[in-house]
């Protein structure tokens, strides 16, 4: 049996309650449905913000969250994914052909004014004070049943 | 990044290589290499080996400890967040020696050597199977190492510093020859006017034919980071004028699937896909083109994966699924992975149960919210248009496919054969790279590491039908008098094959394979 939606959808419900739980109680009285977004723009200052950010998720050293490589990130989608290898030349590359791990996945978040930036692996949550963000505009209706 | 190999001129450089051999400046795509230059690390080549001082005391041939004894005892540990601690050179060999008995997919076809008597590149290197190929090629083409900080290095999915151009390097080594496969749009090397066919005749002001400034000509064609400026003399398709470009490098957002479209036919609408990484992004746009492709009521799939060097698995499983739909994938198996024989219930790396993965029917969650349902065009038979540069999790679409009895019909050359993957593994500062496990598909077939050829007649299991047709950068891809595409149009309608050319560019590099066994070392030159 595939699992694996039963899994997203476990660590998404996970990763909105505990989203919901950071918030200051004022914000899940009045919108505690925390909603994808995206930022208006992008500057290298977000970017920096980003890493540290990232870095703290992942547990990366300073030296490796310098390094993380970013362009634009969020200001087209909700998703930030980054992964690693892509800087290793051909032989990274090279493994990098037949990948069985997952990607690190990111989600900026907003609710009632606030950006939040939620690590889909380990569900935690980050306030981002960066930069405003803006929540997306309601999907088409899609067939999202798990199966 | 992709990084294809220029070496100055050398006793070394009289082979040619294969066409399609490309590097992509967007970070996409990994296509298949070139010759390393003269020795080079790994690899399944030759290798100089020192010869071996006598044994050290302690070593006993056969024996082997837990390689978490020696993990992390290095020569020079490194300083910061990391578990290094004091060790030697023969600390790092033995954690290389247990390790590789422990995971290597050949493990016992290694043949085990003192490793107090060797530098720790010296060990590594020997840490593999030296067997070949029914054709000749050697077994183990994928046996490398990369600096950690380098290859743990994180970029944004899709994200790389360049111009824009995916360069086929037709002839790495003088007398040179390189061409533009296919630029993204509103990148550099697009505004500049450069185009699929573009030749690459001099990168600041060195002859790219048999220049021996080959530090200029890699710096130019693959920058390192954004910023980087260089002036190229190009000649545009159908000029033969050179003309200068200046290009500046910056990141680059590759598009994995950069166009698809319907082409009319009297027998019924054929799909055309053009799909270059199996990037996150790629899930997205995958679902958005074969949804379009299904509303659209084609009746054939052409999936343009010449460039397709591979990716996440997952990826490649969702797409075979919207090509062979619920009636044949549902509840099938895409793909089974196998470590060698110490590991057959367990992956010894995760600690998960080893199970058969099953197509996937919904996304999976890489750029899409999980658990969607995917379009799919229930489609018994596909077109794949291939090259050398067709590799691993590509190869993983035809195999996965042939399994589940949906026909494949290979149009192009021989795909890089790479059933093999790896867990990347950091000791010291090293990421080290060995084979440790297969992919198999429904019928239990993977071993194909001579990859997938087209043939007329197919007569064995890596022979799949089609026509062997050289990569033409004369023409638009997605042009149907584009010679892969147009023999995918034709053999639809005749089942016959053009005289066959993809073969001559294999044969010009008996065995591209070799020119995968020993990759540089990242960061050395790139071509040759």
């Amino acid at each position: 049996m595939n699992i694996w939606p039963y899994i997203s959808a476990l660590v998404l419900a996970n990763g909105i309650a505990s989203l919901v739980a950071c918030m200051p109680s004022h914000d899940r009285q009045q919108h505690a449905e925390p909603v994808p977004a995206t930022l208006e723009s992008s500057s290298e200052e977000i970017d920096d913000s980003l890493r540290r950010i990232i870095a703290s998720a992942l547990e990366l050293s300073p030296g490796e969250r310098d390094k993380i490589l970013l362009f634009e990130p969020f200001t087209t989608t909700s998703l930030l994914i980054v992964q690693r290898g892509n800087q290793g030349g051909v032989n990274a590359r090279l493994a990098n052909g037949r990948i069985i791990t997952e990607p690190e996945r990111f989600e900026l978040l907003r609710s009632n004014g606030q950006c939040w930036i939620r690590h889909a692996k380990t569900a935690r949550t980050f306030e981002f004070t960066a930069a405003a963000c803006v929540a997306d505009a309601p999907a088409e209706p899609t067939d999202t049943s798990l199966k | 990044m992709v990084q294809a190999v220029i070496c100055p001129p050398s006793e070394h450089n009289t082979r040619r290589h294969p066409g399609a051999v490309t590097r992509s400046a967007l970070a996409a795509t990994a296509l298949a290499l070139l010759t390393a230059c003269g020795g080079g690390g790994g690899g399944g080549g030759a290798s100089s080996v020192a010869p071996a001082p006598p044994p050290a005391s302690g070593f006993d041939a056969g024996e082997f400890e837990d390689s978490n004894l020696f993990a992390d005892m290095c020569a020079a540990p490194r300083s910061g967040n990391f578990p290094d601690v004091a060790g030697s050179t023969e600390d790092e060999n033995n954690w290389l020696r247990s390790w590789s008995n422990e995971l290597y997919l050949w493990y016992d076809e290694i043949t085990d050597e003192d490793p107090a008597a060797f530098t720790t590149p010296e060990y590594f290197d020997l840490m593999r199977t030296f067997q070949t190929t029914a054709s000749g090629a050697p077994k183990d083409q994928f046996h490398f190492t990369i600096p950690t900080d380098e290859y743990e290095a994180l970029a944004q999915s899709g994200i790389s510093a360049g111009y824009g151009a995916e360069f086929a390097l037709l002839s790495a080594s003088p007398p040179r020859e390189i061409v533009v496969a296919f630029t993204n749009p509103n990148t550099p090397a697009a505004n500049a006017g450069l185009v699929r066919g573009t030749q690459i005749v001099t990168v600041d002001g060195v002859d790219v034919e048999n220049g021996a400034d080959v530090d200029t000509l890699n710096a130019g064609l693959f920058p390192s980071a954004a910023n980087e400026s260089y002036t190229f003399g190009v000649v545009l398709p159908g000029q033969s004028a050179i003309t200068q470009v200046s290009l500046t490098s910056q990141e680059i957002t590759s598009d994995p699937v950069q166009f698809d479209q319907v082409i009319s036919t009297p027998t019924g609408d054929v799909g055309y896909l053009f799909f270059s990484d199996h990037i996150a992004p790629a899930e997205a746009e995958l679902v958005t083109a074969m949804a379009g492709l299904e509303n659209a009521g084609v009746t054939d799939l052409i999936l343009d994966i010449r460039y397709n060097g591979g990716g996440f698995l997952d990826i490649a499983n969702m797409l075979a699924y919207m090509i062979a739909g619920p009636s044949a994938a549902s509840g099938r198996i895409f793909e089974e992975i196998q470590f060698n024989d110490k590991h057959t219930v367990r992956n010894p790396v995760t600690g998960q149960a080893l199970s058969p993965t099953a197509f996937h029917e919904t996304t999976q969650g890489f750029s899409l919210a999980a658990g969607q349902a995917l379009p799919s065009l229930n489609l018994s038979r596909v077109f794949v248009l291939t090259t050398a540069g067709t590799c691993s999790a590509s190869e993983a679409i035809i195999n996965g496919l042939r399994g589940i009895g949906v026909e494949v019909i290979q149009i192009g050359s021989t795909t890089c054969g790479k059933p093999y993957g790896f867990y990347a593994t950091d000791n010291c500062g090293t990421t080290y790279f060995s084979i440790q496990f297969r992919g198999i598909n429904a019928v239990g077939f993977g071993d194909y590491a001579d990859g997938f050829t087209p043939s007329n007649s197919p007569t064995v299991a890596t022979s799949v039908t089609g026509c062997s047709v050289a990569d033409d950068y004369g023409n638009a891809l997605g042009d149907p008098n584009e010679d892969l595409l147009a023999t995918a149009l034709d053999y639809r309608d005749t089942a016959n094959c053009p005289p066959a050319t993809g073969q001559i560019r294999i044969l010009s590099n008996p065995d591209p394979a070799l020119s995968l066994s020993a990759p540089p070392k990242a960061g050395a030159v790139l071509l040759r």
